[in-house]
């Protein structure tokens, strides 16, 4: 296969999933953490892709598209959890939820 | 070609489905008064069915394991066993929550059973993608279920924290499983098994399982992975968080267990390297677990800390990568469970009985209002602790022998300690109850009076319906000192069965 470099992947994917760290570590907003968890999540889907590339087979490819799949539910799920929190209260800063301490 | 064998291999896990997605269909059929009992009836009879197939399956593989879906769900001795160990769990939850005032309790049966069929395919994975999409399954049915009630608001705090740490540990866990991945060019635990028999091991796997261990240890709460546990704990009812602290501990084990089995390199000097990690977790859970359980007034936070300890004695056998030494750890869970259930079992009926129930104040002169209550609740907390002759000791003795055989003497040291420090947190509980009530009682009785889980009272339910709910806690009871004093006095039956859950590595 001409003109596949691996490498290239790997390091856009090594950057996403440091920046989806960072992002869940340094934000304090929940929709930008969620979006910083997705981060995470197209990082292994990336990696998946590019290895499976790289060996020819089909199971990685699979794995990227149940990545994507449950990731859609698992964004359902934090996005329900965020407007019943906003309900709650005016919170735009997870540190300002803390009801539950000790 | 995945057919029809596959399916009756793993029929435990079609009922289980069938009957969370039942329980919904007879919420809508059935006439609005008598939905509840009804969604009960369904939910309670879709685990006795599931149970029926979980002992054919038992005796199925006494002959060896069988595989499903070309190896991507192994079914062997340690899954169906874990199967039977989440099924117990399942139906005293079920049983438990009945005394929950929501009304509506269709979604909240349907997650539960849905989220006990997520932990059974976990604890029965074969390849790293049914690994993950099964920790999914009932990783998000948990979320939903911590956040159930509407009105607390607690609950919806402790639900949004459980979800972003447990996103990011998934997080981790897919980016070990595709680093391992493209070191191995197999998603399948077999194939994994074969990488790391042959020797010559990439940097790319190293990397892999470090991240994975990571994913693992969010999951199972150890330290320093563990911040969420208490506030998850806390939140939800007491029903849910039992299903959580049971059923989440030994799915999450089993499957880490398998994993390491297979993905360990043989060579002894990398597999102490690679267990290195584990084993510090391990102590860490142990000591800092059983510290902030002494600070704690909240019952429900402090058993999450007992949690965190339980989490650090459980993974000694594991950490030791021994021969047989996983029916230590599946003992001690079954063990585990008993107590814990029956925990909070009582103070599920505390509560249901207007008492506050989670807090350490306000249980103060339990002996004189609720004599049983506080009995059951001191036999208990004192099992955790270690009083013989429950399986809270003979489980304790087992690990420590077992971890002796293995050399494993620093984590068996630490487990001393951490008993010792426990056994007081566990005591205050128990003093609480028998100490007579004090000036803190007044201000806790008021808040033990406003009704429970935010119910206007209107939803009350029926004379008639709150004698089934004392039944059912009655049964979840009685099988939880039972099952905690059997495995205390019996411990062969259990453990003669649990023989060679796993293959030698």
């Amino acid at each position: 296969m001409p003109g596949f470099a691996i490498e290239g992947y790997v390091i856009v994917s090594v950057v996403l999933f440091a920046l989806g760290i960072a992002g869940v570590l340094v934000r304090r907003s929940p929709l930008v953490m969620l979006m910083a968890i997705e981060l995470m999540w197209g990082a292994a889907a990336l990696l998946f892709l590019a290895f499976a590339r790289q060996f020819a087979l089909m199971d990685g490819h699979v794995f990227s598209f149940l990545i994507l799949v449950v990731g859609a539910a698992e964004a359902a799920i934090g996005l329900g959890l965020i407007v019943l929190l906003f309900r709650a209260r005016e919170a735009v800063d997870v540190d300002e939820v803390r009801e539950l301490r000790g | 070609m995945p057919g029809i064998t596959d399916l009756n291999i793993i029929a435990p896990l079609v009922a289980l489905t069938a009957g969370g997605l039942v329980v919904i269909v007879a919420d809508l059929v059935t006439p609005r008064r008598l939905a509840r009992p009804w969604t009960y009836g369904v939910a309670a009879a879709a685990v006795l069915v599931t149970a029926w197939y979980v002992a054919d399956a038992w005796q199925a593989v006494q002959a060896g394991p069988l595989t499903a879906f070309a190896g991507a769900v192994v079914v062997d001795k340690l899954s169906v066993a874990l199967a039977g160990f989440l099924l117990v769990a399942a139906l005293s939850v079920v049983l438990m929550s009945a005394a929950d005032r929501e009304r509506d309790m269709s979604g909240f049966l349907s997650l539960i059973l849905l989220g006990a069929a997520g932990m059974t395919v976990l604890g029965a994975a074969g390849s790293l993608m049914v690994l993950f999409v099964s920790l999914e399954v009932f990783s998000l049915g948990l979320y939903a279920l911590i956040a159930f009630h509407r009105e607390r608001s607690e609950a919806r705090e402790g639900a949004f924290k459980y979800f972003l740490l447990g996103s990011v540990a998934s997080g981790f866990l897919l980016y070990g499983f595709a680093l391992m991945y493209g070191a191995t060019g197999t998603l399948s635990l077999a194939g994994l098994a074969e990488y790391a028999a042959a020797g010559a091991i990439s940097p790319l796997y190293h990397g892999g399982f470090a991240l994975a261990v990571v994913g693992f240890a969010f999951k199972l709460a150890l330290v320093p992975f563990h911040m969420w546990a208490p506030d998850a704990y806390q939140a939800a009812t007491p029903a849910v968080t039992a299903f959580m602290a049971v059923g989440t501990k030994g799915a999450a084990l089993a499957a880490l267990a398998r994993f390491a089995w297979a993905a360990v390199p043989h060579d002894p000097q990398l597999a102490g390297k690679y267990m290195a990690p584990l084993a510090v977790l391990a102590v860490l859970s142990m000591l800092a677990g059983s510290l902030s359980a002494l600070f704690q007034n909240n019952l429900k936070r402090l058993l999450a800390y007992s949690g965190i300890t339980h989490a650090g004695y459980l993974l000694i056998p594991i950490i030791a990568l021994q021969d047989n030494g996983m029916r230590l750890t599946v003992f001690y869970l079954f063990g585990y469970m008993f107590m814990t259930l029956g925990a909070f079992a009582v103070i599920t009926a505390l509560q249901f009985r207007g008492e506050q129930g989670d807090d350490l104040l306000a249980n103060e002169g339990l002996w004189q209002r609720r004599p049983w209550m506080a009995g059951l609740l001191a036999f208990f907390f004192l099992a955790m602790a270690g009083m013989p002759p429950t399986a809270g000791l003979t489980g304790k003795l087992l690990l420590i022998g077992g971890g002796l055989q293995a050399g494993a003497g620093g984590l068996i040291a630490t487990l001393i300690v951490s008993t010792a420090i426990s056994a007081y947190a566990y005591l205050r509980v128990v003093l609480a109850a028998f100490r007579p009530a004090g000036a803190g009682r007044d201000e806790a009785t008021a808040a033990a009076m406003a009704p429970m889980g935010g119910g206007d009272g209107t939803d009350a339910p029926s004379p008639w319906s709150s004698a089934w709910i004392d039944v059912g806690l009655g049964v979840v009871l009685v099988t939880a000192v039972a099952g905690t004093l059997a495995l205390g006095v019996f411990p062969e039956t259990l453990l003669s069965a649990l023989e060679g859950l796993l293959p030698p590595r």
